[in-house]
């Protein structure tokens, strides 16, 4: 998170601690974007992913005693967004997934190179292990370190370096059979 | 000469070897215990006027013992130190008769076999009074294993059951110490009654 | 990061989140029960922290174990004291007896000798 912002952020944290409530919403807007993607990319539904990045949010105003600073604040939206995202994926019934074609994507996202891959390659994640699903979220969507990874999931190191060798095997498998090529 | 040998069956040996391991550890001289049965005598609690009763078993004297920590209870400590159980049983009655030699003899018919020996008998036939003390002494006629004295008055019954290697000149000694009155100071004692004294209504 | 790598990155792209989700998120918070705005809400989140709770159960444990403690040594002295007392009232009679009887004993020796005479 650049410097400025981190800043920001802490004058914001400074705010709410002296009780102006409406400094909440500045943090909501800073973040919405990492919570959201983090919800959607794990449960694939917008609806769902809302649910869970405001039920994320929510448990942030409840618990900003313990929000010790900016970064603090990043570490702890990021695990709590991805145990959010997980509860509520174990809710779901067992039934398959709605198919990506019919997600309406935002108009206001950057176009993908090629949405086409995109769709896939996010089909693919989702169809992951919701263990796996997390390290890869989390190292490219949040592009963190095996290390920060391994913090805010609570697993040990070794086994964030396992799934996401696992993951990354799996997801070329997957490709493959997808476009029928060899993906470099 | 011809010798035979009969051979012993390994059940026989066995239980030959468990009864001689048992007279070993079995009650001394001759399978007599130093410790009485005064039980009889709590019946007479209900006739006296005043009772003491005394019930201080192993563990009691060892708990007692860490408590006696004053210059006036080491000589009493040093007394107690190995004993295994002290009782006391002494009833003051009203008058005289009011408790029968019955109670008394079954006291004495336990102290009648060969491992006591008394040591000590002075009788008052005026004063209708009696002392007897015995002594439970090991097979080899050495070490005490235990003590019991029986005094009899018109109108007083004590008997004192030591269990243990006591050793009775200190306990003599413990005359004028310990609160123990130098006889004839009897009279002067306090009259604060301690525990295991009780005076009837 | 190989091509693979940087393909899945891009699909993986944060996302924006849905038009009036700050708005929505602030009217939830609005709709909290009152108690729940208050400045003593984060003694209460203090309070249920895990941390908190395992300090004041051990911390009652203690409690309860030294007022055991000390209850068990109390009952245990006064039984003591009892018991030096009984000791002392036991040897008391028993060296008292004793001395009677020997004293009787003595005296009844040195009659002897003179009656013989």
């Amino acid at each position: 998170m650049a410097t400025a912002t981190l800043d920001r952020c802490g004058e914001v944290l400074a705010r709410l601690a002296r009780g102006d409530v409406s400094a909440f919403e500045e943090i909501v807007q800073a973040h919405q974007s990492m919570v959201f993607s983090i919800a959607y990319h794990f449960l694939h539904d917008r609806s769902l992913a809302e649910e869970a990045a405001q039920d994320v949010f929510l448990r942030l105003y409840r618990n900003l005693a313990s929000i010790k600073s900016p970064k603090h604040l990043v570490f702890w939206l990021r695990q709590v967004a991805c145990r959010r995202a997980l509860d509520q994926l174990r809710r779901l019934p067992k039934a398959p997934p709605v198919s990506l074609e019919n997600v309406a994507e935002p108009a206001e996202d950057p176009p993908d190179s090629d949405p086409l891959l995109s769709r896939g390659l996010r089909r693919m994640v989702a169809s992951l292990p919701e263990n796996a699903r997390a390290v890869i979220i989390l190292r490219y969507q949040e592009e963190l370190e095996l290390a920060e990874i391994a913090q805010i999931l609570d697993i040990p190191i070794n086994t964030v370096k396992s799934r996401l060798e696992r993951s990354l095997e799996v997801l070329r498998e997957k490709f493959h059979r997808w476009a029928g090529g060899v993906a470099r | 000469m011809n010798v035979t040998y009969k051979k012993i069956s390994t059940k026989t040996s066995l239980t030959l070897f468990a009864v001689a391991l048992l007279s070993t550890f079995s009650l001394p001289a001759l399978g007599q215990n130093p410790r009485l049965d005064i039980k009889n005598l709590e019946a007479l609690a209900k006739k006296a006027s005043e009772v003491v009763d005394v019930n201080l078993d192993a563990p009691l004297l060892k708990l007692a013992s860490k408590f006696m920590t004053d210059e006036d209870d080491r000589e009493g400590l040093e007394v107690i130190k190995n004993l295994k159980g002290v009782y006391v049983k002494s009833f003051t009655f009203d008058k005289p008769g009011d408790y029968s030699p019955a109670d008394v003899e079954a006291i004495r018919s336990q102290l009648q076999g060969p491992a006591w020996s008394r040591i000590v008998s002075a009788q008052s036939k005026h004063e209708g009074e009696n002392t007897e003390i015995y002594l439970m002494t090991g097979a080899d006629g050495g070490k005490v294993l235990g003590m019991a004295i029986i005094d009899v008055e018109p109108t007083e019954l004590t008997v004192v059951n030591i269990v243990g290697p006591i050793d009775i000149d200190k306990l003599s000694q413990l005359e004028g110490k310990m609160g123990i009155p130098r006889l004839g100071e009897e009279d002067k004692e306090s009259s604060q009654k301690p525990a295991g004294h009780h005076e009837k209504p | 990061m190989n091509r693979w790598e940087e393909k899945l990155r891009e699909a993986l792209r944060r996302k924006a989140a849905p038009e009036g989700f700050s708005e929505r998120v602030l009217a939830r918070i609005r709709e909290l029960p009152v108690q729940e705005e208050r400045p003593w809400g984060r003694i209460r989140s203090f309070i249920a922290r895990p941390a908190f709770r395992w300090a004041t159960a051990m911390l009652c444990l203690v409690i309860a174990g030294s007022l055991v403690y000390r209850a068990r040594q109390e009952h245990q002295r006064r039984e003591g004291e009892i018991a030096r007392m009984q000791v002392k009232q036991a040897l008391r009679i028993a060296s008292l007896k004793l001395n009677v009887a020997r004293r009787k004993v003595q005296e009844i020796n040195r009659e002897i000798p003179q009656s013989r005479l």
